[in-house]
């Protein structure tokens, strides 16, 4: 029987954070939520209280010379989650400036205490302590404040916040010890795109996610976008694709290619150069999904919006087979795209996802995450196929005729299959070949295949036995080709 | 406005003057209301916060009841409830109260322009029906 102490996880109610957290909130922790001006630390706080806060276990919300009471209740009132309901009720705000005007801490912390004991709060913020700490001449309180705060508080077993502006990322604080967690709020500048980021630096007795976490502040407060590999964890177990049913792509020709199907789960990428129809390709495997009752999600990342050309997706999206998510907002996330491709999967319950194209959501993605592209869109995939999903992304792909490349970015190591398609010039025409270069584990067809854009989608053709060189762009008739085509070399 | 979003403490005072009370009553029970509002809001916005909002409302309210001014010598950084209290007392009772009503009408609007209706009614909400009169309010039973 095991006889140490269990902490109750309190749920944040802040979209996300409670996974970046490791499962919550640790019940009569004392946390210091810190950043720079602006980076959201009061809303935050906000909206953690209004989610946790009961009449039962109300929340006392202090205020202290920092940003006026009257001006924060005005701002945080525009968002989605104050309730003016709780005030008074389950949310008590206390205004400490005049004691703290007096200078003495010990004042200050006997208001506290008496507060305290009068409402029985369960959730403690002080907003802002710092501000509080400076308005003291003697720095050696600090600490001492602090720490007897912190241990009153658990012993009124109130879940306590410490507000505090810290204007440097390594300003290091004797606090910092004190507190069991730390929970720090950054904004990161480049060009003209400003990125949200949070960071747990310490939480005691749980494993949270280390590192930087994106996040945004949108109308209904903070979301925080968990890193994708936590995402995929919590995703729904998916058949082994060893033995899992194949899923069709809708082209005919084009399943013969791969093998017989794309193993469930996979993820495709198709390469090309413009115009060479990937987002055709890409259309048939979702109108193929809605033939056969899947759901799919469509991401569109094109400049222009791809519903203007693709009728065939605008109306599998009009009629609910497709759900679509819109890449073209600004300085997006890898994590937050994941996030959002997730809760789309989750809510049609999809079994297909196009991504069109990785170009484009390289251009959508905010200049800060373009360094680490590559990784992260591995760690994307890979979370989307972990759910159980077959993905097919696009990939624009200049030809060239003078090396063979079967993907940009060096992405082909991160989908389990790859088309490659390839403009030709036969008898001064340009002709389209197609080839199925990888199919992970699986035996798959080596042909290049020309191909056909109709109004119907792609016809995929025979291959060009009487053509050779096909890569090089100029193939020219095999020399040993007097018999009619297709009868291929003499044995 | 409809009336529906008044305060109720503006006709606890019509109903004062009509019950034959006197300006000297009229002035006790707004200076009783002020120091409830002031309670009130005090621990959530602080005392500054309340007397800025205070001095604004007067400041309004002088544009229709111009006697209504601070005594010189008072501290601009303070409520004055007794210099308000000795305005109101020596006018008439329905001077007091047209003025008494005008300056915390001026206030609640201010608040909620700041804070948003629902939360100013909620924050001040012994103002609104079901109205509980303070006991400087109540007319004495003639």
């Amino acid at each position: 029987m095991t006889t140490h102490v269990t902490i109750s996880r309190l749920p944040t109610g802040v979209p996300g954070l409670d996974t970046v957290l490791g499962g919550g909130l640790p019940e009569f922790s004392f946390s210091i939520i810190g950043g720079p001006p602006g980076s959201g630390k009061t809303t935050l706080a906000h909206q953690m209280m209004f989610a946790m806060a009961t009449p039962e276990r109300p929340a006392l919300y202090l205020t202290v010379l920092g940003e006026p009471p009257l001006k924060m209740l005005r701002y945080q009132q525009q968002f989605g989650f104050f309730d003016a309901e709780a005030i008074g009720r389950s949310v008590h705000f206390l205004n400490l400036s005049d004691d703290a005007a007096s200078g003495d801490l010990e004042q200050v912390l006997g208001r506290i205490v008496t507060e305290v004991e009068a409402r029985g709060p369960g959730f403690v913020f002080v907003d802002s302590f710092r501000s509080l700490l400076r308005a003291q001449s003697s720095e050696s309180n600090e600490q001492g404040f602090v720490q007897k705060l912190g241990m009153l508080m658990t012993a009124w077993q109130a879940t306590t916040f410490m507000i505090g502006e810290y204007f440097s990322e390594i300003d290091e604080d004797p606090v910092f010890t004190v507190a069991d967690g730390l929970i720090w709020l950054r904004q990161s500048v480049e060009r003209n795109s400003m990125v949200r980021k949070i960071e747990i630096r310490k939480m005691r007795g749980q494993p949270t996610l280390p590192g930087l976490h994106t996040f945004r502040i949108a109308q209904a407060g903070i979301e925080v976008f968990a890193p994708a590999a936590a995402v995929a964890a919590g995703g729904t177990e998916h058949p082994s694709t060893a033995t899992g049913p194949r899923v069709s792509i809708g082209i005919p020709g084009l399943d013969e290619m791969l093998g017989g199907g794309l193993p469930r789960g996979y993820s495709l990428l198709v390469a090309g150069p413009s115009g060479s129809g990937k987002s055709v390709l890409a259309a048939a495997f979702l109108a193929e999904g809605a033939r056969r009752g899947e759901k799919g999600v469509f991401a569109a990342f094109e400049q222009r919006p791809t519903l203007a050309r693709n009728r065939l997706v605008a109306g599998l999206i009009a009629d609910g087979h497709v759900g679509l998510i819109d890449g073209r907002a600004v300085d997006l996330s890898i994590d937050e795209t994941l996030r959002l491709l997730m809760s789309e999967i989750a809510r049609l319950q999809a079994t297909r996802v196009v991504i069109d194209s990785l170009s484009g959501f390289e251009l959508a993605l905010a200049p800060h995450f373009r360094n680490d592209f590559r990784e992260s869109l591995f760690r994307l995939v890979s979370a989307l196929t972990g759910t159980g999903v077959t993905v097919l992304l696009t990939s624009e792909l200049e030809d060239r005729y003078t090396d063979l490349r079967f993907s940009p970015y060096g992405t082909a190591f991160l989908t389990d299959a790859i088309i490659v398609q390839r403009y030709i010039e036969v008898e001064s025409r340009l002709r389209r070949v197609m080839a199925v270069v990888k199919v992970r584990a699986r035996a798959h067809s080596d042909e290049l295949r020309e191909y056909r854009l109709t109004a119907d989608g792609i016809e995929v053709d025979a291959p060009l036995p009487d053509q050779e060189g096909l890569l090089g762009g100029r193939p020219t008739l095999r020399r040993d080709t007097d018999s009619p085509a297709g009868d291929g070399p003499k044995a | 406005m409809t009336n529906q979003e008044r305060p109720a403490v503006a006709e606890a005072l019509a109903r004062l003057a009509g019950g034959g009370a006197d300006a000297t009553r009229v002035a006790d029970a707004v200076a009783a209301t002020w120091q409830q509002i002031e309670s009130a809001l005090t621990p959530i916005i602080g005392a500054h916060g309340v007397t800025a909002l205070y001095r604004r409302s007067l400041h309004l309210t002088l544009r229709a009841h111009p006697w209504l001014a601070d005594d010189p010598a008072d501290d601009p950084l303070a409520m004055n409830l007794g210099t308000l209290r000795a305005a109101l007392a020596g006018r008439s009772a329905d001077d007091a109260v047209a003025a008494g009503d005008t300056l915390l009408q001026t206030f609640h609007d201010l608040l909620a322009s700041l804070i948003g209706a629902p939360l100013s009614r909620r924050l001040l909400h012994f103002m609104w029906p079901p109205f509980e009169p303070a006991a400087d309010i109540r007319p004495t039973p003639s």
